[in-house]
């Protein structure tokens, strides 16, 4: 971590575009920051720094205080456990983590999932036994092809499960993007990071009136 | 053959390992100045002695002794060091002040926390808050003053205050607040402190919580909109200790911070947390647990402190590199008195290496010579 100034790690891809429009209505200029170059590492307006990493990789950075802050899913600090800070809820990047397959059992015992730790927890707690397969991505596929009798995954619009002849059978949680610390900076550089939170939280408030309004 | 070790162990090296003695050693030093005095104990107790409660939800190493009786890898010094003053050491009087220094064992795997790792601490039996809170706390500010960490920033905080302000709440909701408060999980607590009655006494103070932190001043200012008489107490002790501890201190500067929970649950008073710039994890913890002791049957009011011996060396706290030492070629037939010459040297204190060919890596040495001419050095400087 940097001595002076905030570094914040920000996932590429999906959330990026909404994450660094949080951060610009918060006075944080962000102009050339973009995830299709090569470069993960910029210097912002304002003693702020931001590096781009894959989303599950953010709580580690942050755990391990290479990043000060970060963006992360509720689904990947769920799945990570890192002992990190969870300051505020972004409200973007909103779906659900979910246990889907097709309407009708018998499933077998097998759950496909990209969150292994949240599945075996969640089974566990229903009292169910079952066998988790980790996959890292096209997790709907594992029940067309009998790899596994249902998933465990995140689900926003419901249009992926559909079109896989799907059904969500039980919901886990409710999802969204956090703004995490890393234990150290939230209390070496307290100031700093209250000021960012205070401006994000002013952004988020004023987001979910407008939604409210509309 | 591939050879490993487990995951979680760290081997010092030589270099590092003389850093790290020498680094604790000046800790006990200090901690001796104070009148603490050192012990050991067993690497490992018996389970059975370890109180039950949420203390316990850590993941340890855990064995069977030959009768079958369950052991544990002393996950941490305290409970050690509580048995000790209630078994071993039950006829001494109290206050007593034990310091200790050694490994501790963790089997639960994460970012910052290995399977061995090493702690320097103290415990202050039978000294009731405040005077053994503030003792305490200046006693870690000198002790870390002297492994040239002026950086430090010290996070204190005080359990009482938010048992105060969740006193007339309903047990499940007061639980569920704390138990984000451990996790850090701050969303997790707005989301429930949302949900207080209207009616609730400080539900105001309790909302807004995890923004509590600041400056002496910002506690002063604090107690006036306070109404639960616990939790002003308990601010109340915070501003006594912070103002003798940092007198004691020359000023090391306290961030107090009441969202501040500390795992294990043992807690029962003041607690603090002490973080350097460029480290990523606590370097040293500790605080009040005033009921403990009544498990072992030797009640007594307690505080204490432990410092991460390896966190304080991520945290550039060792200086000095070892001496290196000389090394003494000898000739044919120049053996005995190359010995004799080396005992020579190593009682006036250096560091010497004997040897008949030539050394393989100099540059492990302060010096290469030769016996005839250290010979000679030795006479011209007598």
């Amino acid at each position: 971590m940097a001595e002076n100034g905030l570094t914040i790690a920000l996932p590429k891809g999906r959330l990026l575009a909404e994450g660094l429009s949080l951060l610009a209505q918060a006075g944080y200029e962000t102009g050339d920051v973009d995830d299709t170059s090569r470069k993960l590492l910029f210097h912002l307006s304002g003693d702020l720094r931001v590096l781009l990493a894959k989303p599950l990789d953010i709580p580690t950075y942050v755990a391990y205080g290479a990043a000060d802050l970060g963006f992360a899913g509720k689904d990947v600090l769920m799945e990570q456990q890192e002992a990190l800070y969870e300051l505020l809820d972004l409200g973007i990047g909103a779906c659900r983590l979910c246990v889907a397959g097709p309407e009708r059992g018998p499933y077998n015992s097998r759950v496909a999932t990209k969150y292994p730790n949240i599945a075996t927890g969640y089974f566990r707690e229903h009292g169910e036994q079952v066998e988790i397969i980790h996959l890292n991505g096209s997790v709907e596929l594992a029940p067309l092809v009998g790899l596994a009798g249902r998933i465990l995954d995140v689900v926003s619009t419901g249009q992926t499960l559909r079109e896989n002849h799907l059904v969500v059978l039980a919901e886990v949680a409710q999802v969204t993007t956090r703004l995490i610390a890393n234990v150290s900076s939230y209390r070496v550089k307290a100031e700093a990071v209250d000021r960012l939170m205070e401006r994000l939280e002013n952004v988020v408030e004023e987001r979910t009136k407008g939604v409210k309004t509309l | 053959m591939l050879i490993e070790k487990p995951w979680g162990t760290h081997d010092f090296l030589p270099g590092e390992a003389a850093q790290k003695k020498q680094m604790e050693d000046t800790l006990l030093d200090v901690f001796a100045r104070w009148g603490y005095q050192l012990v050991e104990t067993p690497s490992f107790e018996l389970d059975a002695s370890i109180p039950e409660g949420p203390q316990r939800g850590e993941r340890r190493f855990q064995f069977f002794d030959d009768r079958g009786r369950l052991l544990v890898l002393r996950p941490e010094w305290t409970f050690s060091i509580a048995r000790l003053a209630a078994t071993s050491l039950r006829e001494k009087p109290l206050p007593l002040r034990l310091c200790y220094n050694g490994p501790v064992f963790n089997a639960e795997q994460g970012a910052g926390r290995d399977a061995v790792f090493h702690q320097v601490g103290v415990e202050l039996l039978g000294s009731a808050a405040p005077e053994g809170d503030a003792e305490v706390l200046a006693l870690a500010s000198d002790a870390l003053r002297a492994v040239h960490l002026e950086t430090v920033r010290l996070v204190v905080g005080h359990t009482r205050f938010l048992d105060g302000l969740t006193a007339d709440l309903e047990e499940p909701q007061a639980q569920a607040l704390r138990e984000a408060l451990v996790r850090r999980d701050l969303v997790g607590y707005q989301a429930v402190a949302a949900t207080l009655p209207a009616s609730a006494a400080d539900r105001n103070l309790l909302q807004r919580l995890p923004t509590l932190r600041g400056d002496a001043t910002f506690l002063q200012q604090l107690q006036d909109s306070v109404q639960g008489r616990a939790a002003r107490h308990a601010l109340q002790e915070l501003l006594e200790v912070a103002t003798s501890a940092h007198a004691a201190t020359q000023g090391f500067p306290f961030l107090f911070d009441l969202s501040l929970l500390r795992h294990p649950a043992y807690y029962t008073g003041l607690i603090f947390e002490g973080y350097v710039p460029g480290v990523a994890f606590p370097i040293v913890g500790g605080g009040r647990y005033d009921k403990l002791l009544d498990h072992y049957g030797r009640p007594a009011a307690a505080t204490g402190f432990a410092i991460g011996v390896e966190r304080l060396m991520d945290a550039g706290a060792v200086r000095e590199a070892p001496a290196k030492p000389i090394y003494l070629w000898y000739g044919i037939g120049e053996e005995r008195e190359a010995w004799r010459l080396a005992e020579r040297l190593r009682q006036r204190g250096q560091r010497v290496v004997c040897g008949k060919e030539p050394p393989a890596a100099p540059e492990c040495y302060t010096a290469v010579r030769r016996m005839a001419e250290m010979l000679q050095q030795e006479r011209t400087q007598h």
